[in-house]
């Protein structure tokens, strides 16, 4: 008898469902297609002294492959992904820091 | 009654950083509320320790406070290390020139220890500086608040 994983096409498809119901913004790569992803900007103490902004896009892998350095438009404003994307959950969502490149 | 010679050690320090351009206005003689990024470069001063040895067997007693200063910087400009060193090298010139602050500590600041931090994945990105000087200051046991 074969043992079978039956929530694997479960999660992909909740991936895919949780994106299309979540998205709060598109993103537009320098190169590539634009994207959908969760945006979340919220303030942190810094060295637990200074509250500074910390911004991140969650976004299924399959719609997009960030590195470091990318630059990425949301919502009007450019970003470069800090570092390289953090891979969440069973690997089908990363989430990328982001840094605000002034303008 | 004066206050505690801790908090005299800070405010008299503090005086002497506001005379660096960079942080004129900047500079906190305590803890205080977490900073917008645009209040800064700042300064904040800190004492969080310090160790006192008996001296002499006379009543009252005397104390040798050997009070352990910090001087906490924050910066955003780029490049942030050399923001932060260039910030730090300002603080040891203006403690140097502060001598013994007037009488109140017994030997110029001595400083023994710095580190720096810089996190470039917030917005805006920092860096910060912790410098950590030991001063010497020596009161009676009933009277913190007065240097002898």
């Amino acid at each position: 008898m074969s043992l079978e994983a039956p929530f694997a096409d479960l999660e992909h498809m909740l991936t895919d469902v949780t994106m299309s119901m979540l998205a709060n913004v598109v993103a537009t790569p320098a190169a590539g297609a634009d994207f959908p992803g969760m945006f979340s900007e919220a303030d942190d103490g810094v060295f637990d002294a200074v509250l500074a902004g910390e911004i991140t896009l969650r976004y299924a892998l399959q719609s997009a492959s960030l590195q470091r350095g990318d630059l990425l438009t949301i919502r009007g404003a450019q970003y470069r992904v800090a570092e390289k994307p953090r891979r969440i959950g069973a690997g089908h969502e990363a989430i990328a820091v982001l840094i605000e490149v002034a303008a | 009654m004066s206050a505690h010679v801790r908090t005299q050690v800070r405010a008299a320090l503090a005086l002497q950083l506001e005379s660096i351009a960079a942080v004129a206005g900047r500079v906190h003689p305590a803890r205080t509320a977490r900073f917008d990024p645009q209040d800064l470069p700042c300064l904040v001063l800190g004492t969080p320790s310090e160790q006192l040895v008996r001296l002499g067997v006379a009543a009252p007693c005397i104390y040798q406070r050997s009070i352990t200063v910090q001087v906490e910087g924050y910066a955003s400009a780029a490049p942030l290390e050399t923001a932060a060193d260039d910030l730090s090298a300002d603080v040891e010139r203006a403690v140097a020139a502060a001598g013994t602050l007037g009488g109140l500590v017994k030997a110029q600041l001595a400083l023994a220890e710095v580190q720096t931090e810089v996190d470039d994945a917030v917005s805006p990105a920092l860096a910060m500086f912790r410098m950590t000087y030991l001063a010497t200051v020596i009161t009676a046991s009933a009277a913190p608040d007065a240097a002898l």
